[in-house]
């Protein structure tokens, strides 16, 4: 995007999710996700600012800001320097004010060996995210290891996807139902941590172990792990009796495979892994078998198109789009309002990560994290990288007794665990 | 890093009891890990604990006027209410300006605003004159208009990007002389005149901006 001083900026319309993160996002509500990249040696702050400079002018989904329009959001090319890196000093996933940032949707931080990327969800979903953090580290390395630079010179890596089409647009489908619940799920409750503290545990387990054990109960990786979490609150809050309200977990659905995108604007669904215990003493057998049907019920081409089409119709409809965009923010915080209350929690799962050779031997672990939101007081995701598999719970809730009950069922399946955390549950 | 017998799993942080279970821990000699700072907690909790200080000195402060005027003038209670507000106007200052994070303009609009509030809620408990309206309020949009054009001036490359602040003064002067002709304001000078200034400011911003003001009305147009 670099070019003369009296070139016009580009600009460009938010994709259909992105327009409701600006609307809901604030101090509370973050719509914030963090994913960390842990490198074998200690990080050297001018070295990654270097590479941040290098790496931001020609990714054009994330050198933007976000203006506000009469009607619409929209984004605006930025071409400001990019925002300084500083060490850690917060709690993850604060709210970006672009003030802070140089009107940057994202910013970028380090600890020790550990460089943090944490990226506003308008901008781009995990996939984009990813993309990014690993140009970054790359061009770092690079600039770390001189004999990287001279072997592979400062470009990007053949995978990484530039793409920014709206692949909503393109691939919805007309005339489409409501496809999402909207009944109220059962909310996890408890003590909250004091305000603006968050809490964050890693669960270390090795891939080969929890690969195995999906595989005894005929469910995948992700399955089984949603399936763990909705049996943890079932065991811990429901106290395994009845309830009228269903445990529901939102799980995103990374759309691109199935419509074949490479786009790098969010391209996500939401679908729900729902549990209702209707009589007393389910076992976790059963738990994962309902959710195994739930899910794969719902993960199918047309339905997930269905699910997306019916909100892309909305915001291309003739009488909708000249409404001002205070009547809609309004609108569109009501409808979030009621359909996020229809969820108990979200697990996310980022996938298995990789690094390309040479830089693969530098880089030790992946995490992965997302905020919190309405509703929603602990959220769990999943993304592994050379054989381990990280599941970071982030939560409001001075109380672990969820997180506890889902290792005891990791370790009875016989997976070898490790617990990471920010310190929070120690102070 | 230790091992918790309990939970039959690995504690990686530095730390003497399992973050599941509190089991104190027996550590070993293997590597601890230090993947987020600690000191974060501490430096939280103390700023949470000025903020809430300064409520506390708040609400003790409005109290003891409210005390005091009520016992002068019974349940005419008129100066108390004035404390009332500059206490949370100070309250609000010092949240948007210090604590915030917001952009400068942001909180320049927010101390303006939240000013014209206070100053038209003081006129209505002395009863109602009409100053806030017809002499603050135009004398405040003119001062707005005075530091955007410095703006402008300072932030050359982007000068178009306060052109909506503009379209927005605009809107509230038009709104204010419509009142005002409507009779509902009894001395519209001042207003009239911030009025007009927005208005020619806005056509002179467009018309001499020419290409760039014009992509960027377009811009935030945009059905």
């Amino acid at each position: 995007m670099a070019g003369s001083r009296n070139r016009e900026k580009r600009w460009d319309k938010l994709d259909n999710t992105a327009n409701l993160f600006p609307v809901i996002a604030g101090e509370n509500m973050t719509n914030v996700y963090r994913m960390s990249v842990k490198l074998k040696e200690e990080i050297q702050p001018k070295l990654l600012q270097e590479a941040l400079n290098i790496v931001l002018p020609k990714m054009d989904g994330f050198n933007l800001c976000l203006r506000r329009g009469v009607f619409w959001y929209y984004f605006e090319e930025n071409g400001r320097r990019a925002p300084k890196v500083v060490e850690e000093h917060t709690f993850p996933c604060r709210f970006i004010h672009p003030s802070t940032t140089r009107d940057y949707l994202f910013r970028v931080t380090y600890y020790g060996c550990k460089i943090n990327l944490e990226v506003f969800h308008v901008l781009t979903d995990g996939m984009g995210g990813i993309n990014f953090i690993r140009e970054l580290t790359y061009q770092y390395l690079r600039l770390a290891h001189k004999e990287l630079q001279e072997q592979y010179g400062d470009v990007f890596s053949y995978r990484t996807s530039l793409n920014r089409e709206d692949s909503f647009v393109k691939n919805f489908k007309k005339k489409s139902k409501r496809g999402y619940k909207s009944q109220k799920a059962y909310l996890v409750k408890g003590d909250k941590l004091s305000e603006g503290e968050f809490g964050v545990m890693h669960l270390l387990m090795p891939l080969d172990e929890i690969k195995n054990v999906a595989k005894k109960y005929d469910a995948t990786i992700n399955e089984y792990l949603v399936a763990c979490f909705i049996w943890s609150i079932y065991v811990e809050c429901l106290k395994k009796m009845p309830s009228k309200r269903a445990i529901r977990a939102a799980v995103p659905v990374n759309l691109r495979p199935f419509f074949d995108s490479i786009t790098t604007k969010n391209f996500f669904i939401m679908v729900s892994a729902e549990f209702k215990p209707e009589k007393d003493e389910y076992t976790f057998e059963q738990v994962l078998e309902i959710i195994k049907k739930s899910l794969r019920e719902q993960i199918t081409k047309d339905h997930l198109e269905e699910l997306f089409s019916y909100s892309v119709a909305g915001q291309l409809n003739k009488f909708a789009r000249p409404v001002p965009l205070f009547l809609k923010n309004a609108y569109m915080k009501m409808v979030y309002t009621k359909s996020a209350l229809a969820n108990t929690t979200t697990v996310t799962n980022i996938g298995n990560l990789k690094a390309e050779k040479p830089y693969d031997e530098y880089i030790e672990r992946f995490y992965a994290f997302i905020a919190m939101s309405k509703g929603q007081n602990i959220k769990g995701t999943i993304c592994s990288y050379n054989g381990v598999l990280v599941y970071t719970f982030s939560s409001i809730l001075t109380e672990t007794s969820i997180q506890k009950c889902f290792c005891k069922q990791l370790v009875t399946d016989g997976i070898s665990v490790s617990v990471e955390t920010n310190g929070v549950y120690s102070c | 890093m230790a091992r918790c017998k309990k939970c039959n799993v690995e504690i990686l942080d530095d730390t003497d009891r399992c973050p599941l279970c509190n089991l104190i821990l027996k550590k070993n000699d293997k590597e601890i890990s230090e993947l987020y700072p600690l000191d974060v907690i501490a430096t939280t909790r103390k700023h949470r604990l000025l903020a809430n200080i300064m409520l506390f000195v708040s609400i003790v402060l409005q109290t003891i006027a409210f005390w005091h005027d009520y016992d002068a003038h019974g349940v005419k209670i008129m100066w108390s209410l004035i404390i009332g507000m500059a206490i949370i106007y100070t309250n609000v200052v010092v949240r948007l300006t210090i604590m915030g994070r917001s952009g400068f303009l942001f909180k320049i609009a927010g101390v303006c605003f939240f000013a014209l509030v206070f100053c038209v809620l003081g006129d209505f408990v002395m009863g109602y004159k009409g100053w806030s309206i017809e002499v603050v309020v135009p004398i405040v949009m003119m001062g707005l208009h005075l530091f955007i054009f410095i703006l402008m001036l300072a932030h050359r490359k982007h000068w178009q990007s306060y052109i909506m602040i503009q379209v927005a003064l605009v809107a509230i002067g038009v709104v204010l002389v419509t009142i005002g002709a409507l009779g509902f304001i009894k001395h519209v000078i001042l207003l009239n005149v911030s009025t007009a200034l927005s208005i020619f400011m806005f056509l002179g911003i467009v018309i001499i901006g020419d290409k760039r003001a014009k992509t960027e009305l377009k811009r935030r147009f945009h059905m």
